[in-house]
């Protein structure tokens, strides 16, 4: 085993990529080729259109055994530095040292092929991993046990149930043991139990003293995971810190790009949506106060004010204001339908108000969306052309998804004299 | 060029993996399985037999017509399967290539390694024409790996170049097939050299298949030495082709997984 301490080092890269196909067919090659050799058109010649910095000067480190996260928009050039690090790609500027074995688990049954058994993917896929047919054998039976498919193994994997195949690729990678691990969004495939699997397996690695480098959009799994995270915007290293700031700092960049306050306007959309009979014209957060904002406190009190714009009257509309945490959870869903709100839309401008009085939820970024409804009817007539974003913050660090109000309260054993009960409660409202 | 063949080594049961899974998907669901690996020269040979030696007479050096076309069938067979299988490999792996790194190289070498599985099937038959027609085996034969050598030397060099360029230029999958065909004909498979005039002789046998067929009937069918002269001659000239299109293989690796 190699022991340096640094096994992976990123100085100054930078990776172009050019959209669209450099080079298909020759019919547009060799007419490039031609001008440029007259000389002409150099830089219009097909293939130096639509050019892209995926990187531009990422520099990081990561020593022995650190857990690195990444995280950043979609992209922000995450994937890139993974393929960069595993020589899928090659950076166009820059320095890479990667030293000692690395694996990427980047795709689960890589190489799968559908018309071979089970037995002969495994040889087949396990060598794509890079291991060897020696290692493979000695791990066969510890492979098949921990997919649980001794029975199927004979079986060509096109019949396979796809929770099968999944359970047989992981199993494969679940026995190969690098040194430095990249892992990018595997958490996001499977169900919850594979993930569960897929989050023990990484923390048994971590315990192991593997290198991780992990790319997810689930902070959740960053924060507990990382002891670093890396943050990317648009190809650039924003930050190289704890996770806590990192993340932070992350969700602040989510809800900056919006502000509290959206508009469409009415103009756009009888251009684009003549036949739509109603729409939303803007949406905005704000305090009850009326002071807009998309930043809370946890506790504080949240109001949606929706604008629409209606064509013709709607007898018995029902809207539904949906509140979901950033990572798409559904945390409340609030619908006048089941309020028992009655209303009723004249044609023209209009407007709608749901209070929250107090968010308990944890600190976290949040998103509103909308969507309108006739009567019963179960196709939506008007939805909220974009989200609009927030944060709840607070001063006490909390995990979870929402706040409660709680008490801690002791004791003393019975029969003891002076008995007396302390109590501390434990407000959602932050002073 | 060490360093790239050492990484090769590491993969090297990859490299046979994917070899295995090219013969065993090519034959499974057949019902005739790896035996099409002799049925298919075998057809061409009861062809070429009937058009030749019925409608038109074809000199074959004095052996008789069946033995002596399926002799050159085998290696051609090789020859043309590889080539119009391997130039596809990498591009149609894509997936694999955008996701996970190995040295991309398995994919053209391991098809060549499948063909070669049909190859040696195939010439299980060669020994068994030869008795039926009480042709003797001589010492020469064993004139017969280096030949081969050279045969595959050439596969490796073509099959680097057109699975690389092919993942740029799609042309190529379909420019070759047409190159293979045409190369029939330029060949002595289905007729003996001795049938070109002297004076084209030199430049026909600038074809390296042609100079592999040619030895390769001399050693088995004839028990004659082969012609030291051409193949130390093929044999240098296929050893530089192999060591630039592998590093222009290597060289063109890098930009495989770039194009969107």
């Amino acid at each position: 085993m190699d022991r340096t301490p640094v096994p992976v080092s990123v100085r100054n890269v930078w990776k172009e990529f050019h959209l669209g196909s450099q080079y298909d067919s020759l019919r547009d090659a060799i007419p490039n080729m031609f001008k440029r050799l007259v000389g002409r058109d150099r830089d219009n010649a097909g293939n130096h259109v639509g050019k892209f910095w995926a990187l531009s000067d990422v520099s990081f480190d990561v020593r022995r055994g650190e857990a690195v996260g990444l995280i950043g928009h979609n992209g922000a050039g995450k994937s890139t530095v993974l393929k960069l690090l595993s020589k899928i790609c090659r950076q166009t500027r820059g320095e890479i040292k990667v030293k000692g074995r690395l694996a990427a688990l980047i795709e689960v049954g890589a190489g799968f092929h559908p018309d071979l058994t089970g037995r002969e993917n495994i040889f087949l896929n396990g060598t794509v991993m890079g291991l060897t047919h020696r290692e493979i054998r000695k791990n066969f039976d510890s492979i098949v046990a921990y997919a649980g498919l001794e029975k199927f193994l004979d079986m060509p994997v096109k019949r396979y149930s796809s929770g099968m195949s999944v359970r047989l690729g992981f199993s494969v990678i679940a026995h190969v043991y690098p040194e430095i691990m990249l892992i990018d969004e595997i958490l996001a495939v499977g169900d919850m139990e594979f993930q569960q699997k897929c989050y023990k397996r990484i923390l048994d690695l971590k315990a192991c003293g593997t290198t991780i480098l992990f790319v997810s959009h689930n902070l959740e799994a960053i924060s507990r995971l990382c002891d670093r995270v890396v943050l990317l915007k648009e190809g650039r290293t924003v930050m190289d810190g704890k996770p806590a700031e990192a993340i932070a700092l992350y969700r602040n960049q989510v809800v900056s790009r919006g502000r509290f306050e959206k508009v469409w306007t009415p103009l756009g959309i009888e251009m684009a949506d003549t036949f739509r009979e109603i729409q939303f014209t803007s949406g905005r957060l704000e305090a009850v106060s009326g002071e807009g904002k998309n930043e809370f406190k946890a506790g504080d009190s949240l109001r949606v004010h929706l604008s629409y714009f209606a064509r013709r009257g709607i007898k018995n509309p029902s809207i539904t204001v949906t509140l979901e945490r950033y990572d798409g959870m559904v945390c409340h869903e609030a619908s006048s339908l089941y309020a028992d709100f009655q209303w009723e839309i004249q044609a023209g401008s209009g407007s709608v108000t749901l209070e929250y009085p107090s968010l308990n939820l944890a600190p976290n970024t949040y998103f509103i969306t909308a969507v309108l409804h006739e009567g019963q009817n179960p196709v939506p007539m008007a939805q909220l052309p974009e989200p609009l974003y927030f944060t709840v913050t607070s001063n006490r660090p909390t995990r979870g998804a929402i706040l409660m109000d709680h008490a801690w309260r002791l004791s003393e054993p019975v029969g003891m004299p002076s008995a007396q009960e302390s109590e501390l409660r434990i407000s959602t409202r932050e002073a | 060029m060490v360093s790239h063949l050492k990484e090769l080594y590491r993969f090297r049961d990859l490299l046979l993996s994917l070899a295995i899974r090219d013969i065993k998907v090519r034959y499974r669901q057949s019902l005739l399985g790896i035996a099409w690996a002799i049925l298919q020269p075998l057809a061409f040979m009861a062809i070429f037999t009937l058009v030749f030696s019925k409608f038109g007479r074809m000199s074959s050096d004095g052996i008789p017509y069946p033995v002596f076309s399926y002799t050159g069938l085998v290696p051609w067979v090789l020859f043309a399967t590889a080539i119009s299988l391997s130039v596809n490999s990498v591009a149609a792996n894509m997936g694999l290539v955008k996701k996970i790194y190995f040295p991309r190289e398995v994919f053209p070498l391991g098809v060549i390694i499948g063909c070669l599985v049909d190859f040696l099937i195939a010439s299980i038959l060669v020994g068994v024409l030869m008795s039926l027609y009480k042709l003797p085996v001589t010492w020469q034969i064993l004139w017969l790996p280096w030949i081969i050598a050279i045969e595959i030397g050439l596969l490796v060099g073509i099959s680097l170049i057109t699975s690389a360029v092919n993942v740029f230029y799609r042309d190529v999958k379909y420019i070759l097939p047409i190159v293979v065909q045409l190369g029939l004909f330029v060949t002595p498979v289905i007729y003996s050299s001795s049938s070109v005039p002297s004076k084209w002789r030199p430049f026909y046998m600038l074809n390296p298949m042609a100079v592999v067929i040619e030895n390769v009937r001399k050693v088995v069918l004839h028990g004659q030495p082969p012609e030291f002269g051409s193949l130390l001659c093929a044999t240098a000239i296929i050893a530089i082709f192999i060591c630039v299109a592998y590093l222009y293989f290597k060289r063109a690796e890098v930009k495989f997984a770039d194009l969107i």
